[in-house]
């Protein structure tokens, strides 16, 4: 069963590559490749992809919107953001936007393989930076609040990224916490959905401090 | 800004402002008006005045004794040791419980009163040579010794040094409260004068201590104020209406709460708190009153308890004196237009003391009974109005102070936010400068480096796939390393090194390395600078790159910890060893980089591998 996937990326080799790349995974269907995100808005609207593989930075704006936009969909699709060097600014924005999951610009026919499954399968990958980051978001708002936000982190959620922050692979985490692979990439999963609620109820706490919501 | 905008004090003030007559000057003006009404009513000499109604009594000689009377006036020369009774008997039905006063329009010579044989007063000088003389005198025949009909006043005159006349005249008979026979003289309208100034003085005094809580001093004065409308109220109703003994206990305790208040007041006026003498005070007040109220209550003959009476009062006296040194070295001390005031009211309260001392302890008769008074209005209007003057004042002052401190805390602010601004622009303009030039050393040095040299080789025609292709994964890795010393989470060594591990993995794993991070021992929390971070990740990168190139090595062991604010980093293979420090460029290049961000870089390298160990400074945390 495969994927109704589209793929946006305004660089035309690039976006070639990726073509080719996604031709060759079995569980993608891509069914529109577009260079903007008006175009890519339309292909949404009339195919309702269930995969969306998005460049960040597009001539017509940030893809940022889009991914926002796609949370409002009926079926909310996986989205994957393309980031050449997998940093904080690009990747964390695109999470906290909904986005679940990231690859490299320079990753090979491997890798996106592995990562499309992952990604379909529950799973999300992330980076010591992306987990540090992580970290610091949860501990700042506890600590601002004086209490865990409702959409904590659980123990072992925490050790995770933990564990993740040093450089640890998926593998070597699973061993130390004696769990398998699948469950902690869909630990990784659970914490960017809930980065994403709780940044969007950092949204409203701010809308509400600057009076733009009614507190009732 | 005002301190107390809603105050009564506050309105007052601005209601007076508003009108042309202002606070000080309506003081100003009332103070000597008041005390020269007071003054005048004080030593106004006495109006001969006809007795008012009551009933006449006869007087009738006792003794054989040379007596001119005619009933209501008597007359006798007393020889030293002579000694002469005159009475008079009256009845007295029921009354509604009023007790009698006897009203006597002049006696004069040393005597003695008694009613039922119980003695009601005695005028005795206690040195031979004065006399006492009594002008018009009132005394309130105690009711408990009255009987319906046949009372007998007596009146014993005894003989002083020398040869003396006495003489008395027209006695009345009156019950007690009556309204007519009070403002006789006037004094008893003086008296509610004083109490109602009294009262208006205390009330004020005590708002401003509701409005100033800490200065106890305006409570002391407001409750001695309070105490002393009261006596003057007591003296003034006549109030003989009440038991006669239960009167002169509320007189003289009113009086002593009095001097109490004002001696606590005196003293925190004058900052000269004295903790023992103001327990002294209170034990003496509290004391002298007790044993003013047992001696009443338990003795009833008025004979017996003079001496307590004597005794309070001296206590009183003793206060009192106390008091005003306490003012005078104040005033003596404070040279202000205020304490000169105070001295005068001082020397005044003080000279009607003497007089009232000197009239009472040994019997000098100077004329009115007790000056003190009448003439202590004076002083304490004027303690008052110093009083409410340093109030408002200080009211002022502080508005003053606090308008100031507005006006110079915006000053301030406004130039410490330009100062800010200023310095905020600079530092953020030396910080982005100096980051610029870091960011362009770093490009320049490593992918800047890369490219020339691919350049190079392309117009060589030199140019191979695979060597493209390693220069370009090295300055995409370059870049990375760069991006990621940027990261604000990568100041933590721990995740610098997860990310740097992630970066080099799978560059290892190509070339058939098996890599082990050991970074467990590295607490959190550590802190590198980004440039520091850069030249680290660059070293290790150097580092792995010559296994991976020149060790043959199959393993290679990523380590990092830290003891004692230095954190050390090794990389170590179990290749063929072989290297040296001054050797290749890639190992100059290492030695160099460490040198930049003041690091120490060790390699060792024999047969069992190499290691390259990296020590680093870390700033205390």
């Amino acid at each position: 069963m495969s994927s109704k996937t589209l793929l946006l990326e305004d660089e035309p080799a690039t976006r070639a590559w990726f073509e080719a790349r996604l031709a060759e995974c079995p569980r993608v269907h891509l069914v529109a490749s577009c260079g903007t995100l008006a175009a890519a808005r339309r292909a949404i609207a009339s195919f309702a992809p269930e995969l969306l593989i998005l460049d960040l930075n597009l001539p017509d704006g940030s893809a940022i919107e889009l991914i926002r936009e796609a949370q409002l969909c009926a079926r909310v699709p996986e989205i994957m953001v393309v980031s050449v060097f997998g940093d904080e600014k690009s990747v964390l924005g695109a999470i906290e936007a909904g986005a679940q999951s990231y690859i490299l610009k320079d990753a090979n026919a491997e890798d996106m393989r592995r990562a499309i499954d992952q990604l379909l399968d529950g799973g999300a990958p992330i980076s010591a930076s992306i987990a540090g980051h992580v970290l610091r978001r949860f501990r700042a708002s506890a600590s601002a609040l004086g209490a865990a936000p409702i959409e904590s982190l659980s123990e072992r959620e925490l050790q995770t990224l933990k564990l993740i922050a040093r450089g640890m692979s998926y593998e070597e985490v699973g061993e130390a916490l004696a769990l398998r692979y699948h469950t902690i990439a869909s630990y990784v999963k659970q914490i960017y959905r809930k980065l994403e609620v709780h940044s969007r109820m950092q949204a409203v706490e701010r809308a509400r401090g600057i009076g733009l919501i009614d507190r009732n | 800004m005002l301190i107390y905008p809603n105050t009564w004090v506050a309105r007052t003030r601005a209601r007076l402002d508003a009108s042309a007559m202002s606070w000080k000057s309506l003081v100003r003006i009332c103070i000597p008006v008041l005390s020269t009404w007071w003054m005048v009513w004080a030593f106004a000499p006495l109006q001969p005045h006809g007795l008012t109604a009551g009933t006449a009594l006869t007087l009738k000689s006792v003794t054989k004794m040379p007596v001119r009377s005619d009933g209501s006036r008597a007359s006798a020369e007393l020889r030293p040791g002579d000694s002469i009774q005159m009475e008079a008997r009256f009845d007295w039905p029921s009354l509604h419980g009023r007790a009698p006063v006897l009203e006597i329009a002049r006696i004069s010579g040393n005597f003695e009163l008694r009613l039922n044989d119980f003695l009601v007063t005695r005028k005795v000088p206690n040195s031979p040579w004065l006399m006492a003389r009594e002008r018009h005198s009132r005394y309130l025949l105690g009711e408990g010794l009255l009987k319906p009909s046949d009372n007998r006043l007596l009146f014993t005159f005894y003989g002083g040094r020398f040869e003396t006349s006495i003489e008395l005249e027209e006695l009345k008979l009156r019950a007690s409260g009556q309204d007519d026979f009070s403002g006789a003289d006037g004094r008893d309208v003086f008296a509610l004068f004083n109490a109602a100034g009294a009262a208006t003085l205390a009330a004020l005094l005590f708002g401003i201590f509701l409005q100033r809580r800490k200065d106890l001093e305006y409570l002391y004065f407001a409750t001695g104020m309070l105490a002393w409308g009261a006596y003057n109220f007591i003296f003034a109703l006549d109030v003989y209406v009440l038991s006669p003994m239960l009167t002169q206990l509320m007189l003289h305790s009113a009086l002593a709460i009095f001097v109490w208040g004002m001696s606590l007041f005196a003293r925190r006026y004058c900052a000269e708190r004295n903790p023992s003498r103001e327990r002294l005070v209170n034990y003496l007040t509290v004391s002298s009153i007790l044993l003013l109220t047992l001696a009443i209550l338990l003795l009833k003959d008025s004979q017996i308890y003079r001496w307590p009476m004597t005794l309070h009062r001296l206590v009183l006296a003793l206060i009192g004196l106390d008091m005003s040194l306490v003012f005078l070295r104040y005033c003596w001390r404070v040279r202000a237009p205020a304490s000169d005031l105070l001295t005068g009211a001082q020397i005044g309260a003080l000279s009607l003391g003497v007089h009232d001392a000197l009239h009472f302890g040994i019997g000098l008769d100077l004329g009115y009974r007790a000056l003190i008074g009448f003439g202590l209005p004076v002083p304490l209007f004027i303690f008052g109005y110093i009083l409410a003057q340093r109030f408002t004042q200080s009211l002022a002052h502080a508005e003053t102070l606090n308008r100031d401190l507005d006006q110079r805390v915006q000053e301030k602010s406004a130039e410490l936010e330009g100062a800010y601004a200023e310095r905020a622009q600079l530092i953020k303009a030396q910080t982005l400068g100096a980051e610029r030039e870091r960011l362009m050393r770093d490009v320049h040095d490593g992918v800047g480096g890369q490219l020339v040299s691919l350049l190079a080789q392309a117009d060589r025609g030199q140019l191979q796939a695979d060597n493209v292709r390693d220069a370009l994964d090295a300055s995409l890795l370059d870049l990375r390393f760069i991006i990621d010393s940027l990261d604000e989470v990568g100041s933590d060594p721990l995740i610098a090194l997860g990310m740097f591990r992630q970066r080099v993995q799978a560059q290892m794993l190509r070339a058939g390395l098996q890599a082990r991070f050991d970074t467990h021992s590295l607490p959190e929390g550590l802190a590198l600078p980004p440039e520091t971070l850069l030249q680290c990740f660059r070293i290790l990168q150097e580092a792995i790159q010559n296994t991976i190139k020149h060790a043959r090595a199959g393993r290679v062991t990523i380590a990092a910890s830290c003891a004692e604010n230095e954190l050390a980093i090794s990389v170590c293979d179990d290749g063929v060893g072989g290297a040296k420090a001054q050797g290749g460029r890639g190992l100059r290049n290492m030695v160099a980089r460490a040198q930049q961000i003041g690091a120490g870089l060790a390699i060792t390298s024999d047969s069992g591998g190499t290691c390259v160990r990296l020590t680093l400074a870390l700033a205390p945390r």
